[in-house]
């Protein structure tokens, strides 16, 4: 008889009891967990040269192709692989050399992005000031041609020799359309009073792709009149690389 | 032999053409947190250039250049206030000089304290790294090159952890056409779509415009999550297979009245916002085409009957 009462008992008990759940997420009052794993093991074994992070019990963690073009990577590991966002220029100093009056020198910079977030990006350009000397003469930012003059925003024609002054142009990846012909000059935004403007970038309303290795290349060009004071003329040019939201 | 170890290695030539690079992860930040709280995230800053670099760091403020996703840096201390930033490093601190070699990698913890007094609402802020010009080799002109990259925060000040959403469709139209639209049957119809966030806390639209015709046809275009920042507008893009770009519908050929109807939620597939515009599509290429062609015909007839008169 006890052992029926028993039985009837645990036969309650199995019913009532509350079912085990796996909880979906984990919080607490200053953190909420939305990938919890149950692991069997986890660490970061190391050595002198080398850290390895592991993960154990997932469940189908890999990398997985589809014909449509995507991949995924399923697993805590993957999250290693996540394109970072990266801004290269290949100069530290752009050199003009000896200038000589009413001949135009060009010189390139070469910038290079990665980006692999959907939303884009931007690179923005100032520069400090003008091209000074030591003794304190400018080289004047180029207005471009009289015909078509130019701005720090809007674009112009610098083809006359007698144009003088300081600038640049675009071309390659992401670059604004202003300088699809490649005879668009504008001059640099100054600090602190002219907002940086933009030299490379895409929105998605413009037609980002996510990706490595974009390249534009900033061309500078710097033209004197017979009256500028000699000197060695120095200046520095900021480049600004930000996501988008 | 010791001719050239003097000529090469006492007197080297510089090599100038260095690259400068940085990177830094993650790019973006989206974090809501209650008053009186503090959290932590680490940064990974790194130079993929060729040349040692030595940085500073700060914390501005941005926002929308406009409504494409572009973005302003502002330098206003006030806008951040009262949120305060620093780094957890013990050996750096944010807005100290601190060097990056090349190839190196720099991992800084940004603490975010957020007082208890903290209005609720958003705070947008970018942390930025900055490097220290370098001189070139010569006297000759040139241009120093200075390199500064930032990862946008976007953070939210809630106590409920539900800050007050809300949105206005400032515009929901087919391009080219604001009134009553008649488009070729053979154009695919493309969707302008702005909405201005008017609540307390950036959201993300989620949801579709779906396109439906007399003869049973319809398409869903899905709207592409984009942040849309509190007390700004954006222009939403549309996510189509694999691709993202103009909301613009796939099907070649359309006839006949359509409504196209716009419906997204704020964070959610409510539904909650929802907008209506009709559209009729005729093939008038086609039909100006034949008209021309009958025209042609006609005149090549008359011709003929004078011809034989």
């Amino acid at each position: 008889m006890k052992v029926k009462y028993l039985l009837i008992l645990i036969f309650f008990g199995l019913i009532l009891a509350s079912p085990a759940l796996a909880v979906p997420t984990m919080s607490s009052d200053n953190y909420q967990i939305d990938w919890p794993n149950l692991n069997m093991g986890a660490g970061v074994p190391s050595s002198d040269n080398y850290n390895l992070g592991v993960t154990t019990g997932q469940i189908a963690p890999g990398l997985y192709y589809f014909e449509n073009g995507y991949k995924v990577r399923a697993g805590f590991q993957y999250i290693h692989s996540i394109i970072p966002f990266t801004f290269t220029i290949d100069k530290i100093s752009v050199d003009f050399g000896s200038l000589t009056v009413g001949v135009g020198s060009t010189d390139t910079i070469g910038l290079e992005v990665d980006c692999g977030s959907a939303g884009g990006y931007q690179v923005t350009v100032q520069e400090n000031d003008r091209l000074t000397s030591t003794a304190g003469s400018y080289i004047e930012d180029t207005t471009c041609d009289p015909t078509d003059t130019c701005t720090h925003i809007y674009e112009g024609t610098w083809e006359q020799s007698t144009t003088y002054g300081f600038g640049y142009t675009m071309s390659g990846t992401d670059v604004p359309s202003e300088f699809a012909s490649g005879t668009m000059f504008k001059n640099f935004a100054d600090v602190p009073g002219d907002e940086p403007q933009k030299v490379m970038g895409l929105t998605p309303v413009e037609g980002h792709e996510a990706g490595r290795d974009k390249q534009a290349t900033m061309t500078l060009k710097v033209n004197i009149s017979g009256t500028q004071a000699a000197g060695v003329y120095e200046n520095i040019i900021t480049f600004i690389a930000t996501p988008t939201y | 032999m010791f001719i050239i170890f003097v000529f090469l290695f006492l007197f080297p030539k510089p090599v100038k053409a260095q690259s400068l690079g940085l990177g830094i992860y993650p790019p973006l930040l989206e974090v809501t947190l209650m008053p009186g709280k503090t959290i932590t995230q680490v940064y990974k800053l790194s130079n993929p250039g060729e040349v040692d670099l030595m940085m500073t760091s700060s914390i501005v403020s941005f926002e929308p250049s406009d409504e494409i996703g572009g973005i302003k840096l502002v330098a206003d201390a006030e806008r951040l206030k009262p949120i305060s930033f620093a780094f957890l490093n013990a050996d750096l601190g944010l807005g100290q000089t601190f060097p990056l070699p090349a190839g190196g990698i720099q991992e800084i913890v940004l603490i975010l304290k957020v007082p208890e007094t903290a209005p609720e609402k958003d705070y947008y802020a970018t942390l930025l790294f900055q490097t220290a010009p370098m001189k070139g080799y010569g006297n000759l002109s040139a241009s120093q090159t200075q390199a500064k990259i930032g990862g946008n925060l976007l953070i939210t000040v809630s106590r409920t952890g539900k800050p007050f959403k809300k949105a206005i469709v400032e515009e929901f139209r087919l391009f080219n056409c604001s009134r009553i639209c008649l488009i070729d049957s053979f154009s695919q119809p493309q969707f302008v779509v702005r909405v201005k966030n008017t609540g307390h806390s950036y959201f993300k639209p989620l949801g579709s415009i779906i396109l439906q015709g007399w003869f049973q046809q319809e398409e869903a275009l899905d709207l592409l999550p984009q942040n849309i920042l509190s007390g700004f507008s954006r222009e939403i893009q549309c996510q189509i297979d694999d691709r993202v770009g103009p909301c613009q519908g796939k099907t070649k050929f359309l006839i006949g009245a359509f409504n196209a109807k716009l419906e997204f939620g704020l964070d959610d597939f409510s539904g909650e916002y929802q907008q209506e515009i009709r559209f009729i599509a005729i093939p008038i290429k086609l039909v100006l085409g034949l008209f021309i062609l009958v025209i042609i015909l006609r005149l090549i007839k008359t011709r003929l009957g004078l011809d034989k008169g």
